[in-house]
């Protein structure tokens, strides 16, 4: 399978240098499918070939870095909003994800364009941080009976809480995996070890392993990968600022082990090192210490996993990419649940897919 | 090269047609004929070339296509693609040449953060525009219409790109669209006007573009400063009326009216800003085209 | 005394006796009628202000009341333009 170049440039096995008119549009068209439009306008920056890029190529990464900056001037607005909220409250409000690296300003929040604001409290704190979000204007959502009990059961989040006035959206965690998986860590651990934020009172994030530990089990886990490139590239950007600023991984893989999600970080050190040539990752591997992905699993796994993590563009497939993104999907949900309740929830979800679609 | 002497049929089913409108060069797939028909009408002035002779990069690559859809499988309907996403949901075929038109507008509209993008018809006369800022149902486009066959350059009917470096707006001329009677207005009083085929029983009635006029296009890389900014309304029977509109008032109606104002965040205020002070800002009411085109044309141009 | 501090960069116009007002932190703008240019001016000309002072400066211009002065900072709190400083 050729490399797609979006890959190459950011792997920097493809310099800016080298790419005619024609690689610009592809570029930009797999970057535009992939959502990452505005990161590459600053892996442009970085490289200094702003002002050389061809105009019409300009104009859609400066267009996407404008959208991601206000993003992030939307979601310091939104933290602010939190703290409030975590002044009431006796605890504090861990941000994951997205939220987490804008407000640490880490490399993987330069261009990100995110929706959700993720917020990780313990389970006995739950309800009391939900109803102070309600009373701060976070409306629950609509939820019918099955998905109700689905969330509060089985999931490790509760539904999606939006804001009546701004519309931001908050996805409160009480873990970092479902209940129903049997990897589920234990969030205590997590909790124990967040780092408190230097400007915003009463809002931690996760400790820097833990960060990298999370990206890796939301997208070894997850099914629906049309982000898959973005999570991978965020995977690299995490691992790499990590890696210089602490000159090794063996804390990481010795927290993996703590936590007992070597498997998900198993993959996350090779396919940053497959893909993006990250040859230090590779070398880690051997340091987890169980829940090692036999020979034929790796088999199996690198030829779902290279294509599903490759942009989600035409130019990026090949005759296996549409089955490898359904054996993916389908893989989430039998790791998140017992395959007596995955049989009717599949086929709950689809016919309910069906539908909407009718209804248009 | 210009479309009598091209072979766009072919281009257009094979790797496309592009076509420069503004700044921008659109990609064009498809294999419709009603939509190949609608091109060589009203896109017969503009620059166009083969998509497979260059390879070029272009800012849109965009498809429509016939598609069916459970349950509506009998029913023929087509979609519009900028790559492979979809917009919006599959309409009836016939509707393909205002499908297009809708997509090309949404194209610009969402994917543009290097200009502050405004829902409004734009006109040109002396150097300085007009910027006409009005929700449906206004009128915009009915005296837009009539203005560019009235010695008014043609920006836009659609979107006023105004440049975030040099403030001044950007042309985007494309075929004017027309709803319901405004068809028959326009038909009688320019039959020279060309007009492309009427889409009819969409969601906005009855639809159909008019060919823009052959200088708005040759003159499609001419920016100028803002002069006025004017809101327009049809009222059956009122009074023609200019009524100065104070420039706070303006500048909110502005934002309102704007696509990517709050994206900008304070690039899209202080834009306003300056363009609001230096131009005359007015609400126009009209019922009669006559005296809307004399007093447009009595408008006086900044010294 | 009470300290007021503006929330973050803002930006204003004012046309006659109309204002706009542009807030960076929330993206949000305001159009303010009928509130005299110089209260928005000193407002919003530096980070901090105490409002003993701001009073004493309306105070040297022409005839405004203290009442319009209340109410328009209030008004600027609301719309999340300035807070209290808490001491």
């Amino acid at each position: 399978m050729k490399t797609p170049i979006l890959i190459g440039v950011f792997s920097g096995t493809v310099t800016f240098s080298q790419l005619t008119e024609n690689e610009w549009d592809i570029l930009l068209r797999q970057a535009r499918k992939a959502m990452l439009l505005a990161k590459l306008y600053y892996l442009v920056e970085s490289k200094q070939w702003l002002d050389k890029v061809p105009l019409r190529a300009f104009r859609y990464l400066k267009s996407a870095q404008v959208h991601a900056e206000k993003q992030a001037n939307d979601l310091h607005w939104e933290i602010r909003h939190l703290e409030i909220v975590a002044k009431k409250l006796n605890h504090n409000l861990t941000l994951l994800k997205g939220a987490a690296y804008t407000v640490m300003g880490v490399k993987a929040s330069k261009g990100r364009v995110f929706s959700d604001i993720d917020i990780l409290v313990c389970y006995e704190d739950i309800a009391s941080t939900e109803k102070q979000l309600m009373i701060n204007g976070w409306a629950p959502s609509y939820l019918d009976d099955y998905d109700q009990r689905y969330y509060r059961l089985w999931m490790h989040e509760i539904p999606a809480m939006r804001h009546m006035f701004r519309g931001s959206v908050i996805d409160l965690h009480h873990n970092i995996l479902p209940r129903t998986v049997k990897a589920c860590p234990n969030a205590n651990l997590l909790l124990e070890n967040v780092q408190s934020h230097v400007n915003y009172k009463g809002i931690n994030v996760l400790s820097s392993v833990d960060m990298i530990i999370h990206s890796a089990t939301h997208l070894f886990y997850d099914g629906e990968l049309e982000h898959g490139c973005r999570d991978i590239l965020d995977l690299y950007d995490l691992l790499t600022e990590y890696l210089e600023n602490s000159g090794m991984l063996d804390s990481l893989v010795n927290r993996a082990n703590e936590l007992g999600l070597q498997k998900p970080v198993y993959y996350a050190l090779r396919y940053t090192h497959l893909i993006l040539g990250f040859e230090t990752a590779g070398r880690y591997t051997k340091k987890l210490n169980k829940n090692i992905p036999s020979y034929l699993m790796r088999f199996v796994m690198d030829f779902l996993f290279m294509r599903a993590l490759m942009p989600d563009h035409k130019s990026c497939n090949d005759y296996a990419t549409g089955v490898a993104r359904w054996c993916l999907y389908v893989r989430s949900h039998w790791l998140r649940m017992p395959i007596y309740q995955l049989i009717p929830h599949l086929f709950r979800k689809s016919y309910g897919r069906l539908l909407s679609d009718s209804e248009h | 090269m210009k479309i009598n002497d091209f072979d766009i049929a072919t281009s257009l089913n094979t790797s496309g047609l592009v076509i420069k409108i503004g700044f921008f060069k659109y990609n064009i797939l498809s294999k419709l004929k009603s939509l190949e028909e609608s091109i060589a009408t009203l896109y017969c002035d503009y620059e166009i070339s083969d998509y497979e002779a260059n390879f070029e990069l272009v800012d849109f690559h965009v498809i429509v296509k016939e598609v069916r859809t459970f349950p509506a499988v009998l029913k023929k309907q087509a979609q519009f693609f900028l790559d492979s996403t979809a917009p919006f949901n599959p309409l009836p075929l016939q509707h393909a040449p205002a499908i297009i038109e809708w997509g090309m507008n949404w194209c610009v509209s969402s994917q543009v953060n290097t200009h502050l993008i405004i829902h409004a018809a734009v006109i040109e006369k002396n150097g300085f525009v007009a910027i006409m800022p009005a929700p449906p149902g206004a009128g915009k486009s009915t005296l837009t219409a009539s203005l560019i066959q009235e010695g008014w350059r043609l920006l836009s009917d659609e979107l006023a790109l105004i440049d975030l470096e040099t403030y001044q707006v950007a042309p985007f001329p494309r075929p004017v669209s027309l709803k319901n009677e405004s068809i028959n207005v326009i038909k009688n009083r320019y039959p020279n006007v060309v007009f492309g085929p009427v889409s009819s029983d969409t969601s906005k009635g009855n639809v159909c573009h008019i060919r823009p006029p052959t200088l708005s296009v040759k003159e499609q890389h001419v920016n100028c400063p803002v002069a006025w900014i004017i809101f327009p309304k049809y009222e059956k029977d009122a009074e023609t009326e200019l009524a100065p509109f104070g420039k706070a008032q303006t500048l909110i109606s502005v934002a309102e009216n704007s696509f990517n104002y709050s994206v900008l965040g304070r690039m899209g205020f202080d834009i306003l800003k300056y363009i609001i002070d230096k131009a005359d800002c007015y609400q126009f009411k009209y019922s009669n085209l006559d005296e809307a085109v004399k007093l447009f044309s009595e408008l006086e141009s900044p010294k | 005394m009470t300290l007021y501090q503006v929330i973050g960069e803002v930006s204003y116009v004012t046309w006659d006796s109309c204002s706009v007002i542009y807030s960076v932190e929330s993206g949000n703008t305001y159009l303010i009628e009928n509130v005299p240019k110089i209260i928005i001016e000193e407002c919003f000309s530096s980070r901090f202000f105490d409002e003993i002072a701001f009073s004493n400066q309306m105070a040297t211009s022409i005839n405004i009341d203290s009442t319009v002065i209340r109410n328009s900072l209030n008004s600027f709190i609301k719309m999340d333009l300035l807070e209290e400083v808490e001491n």
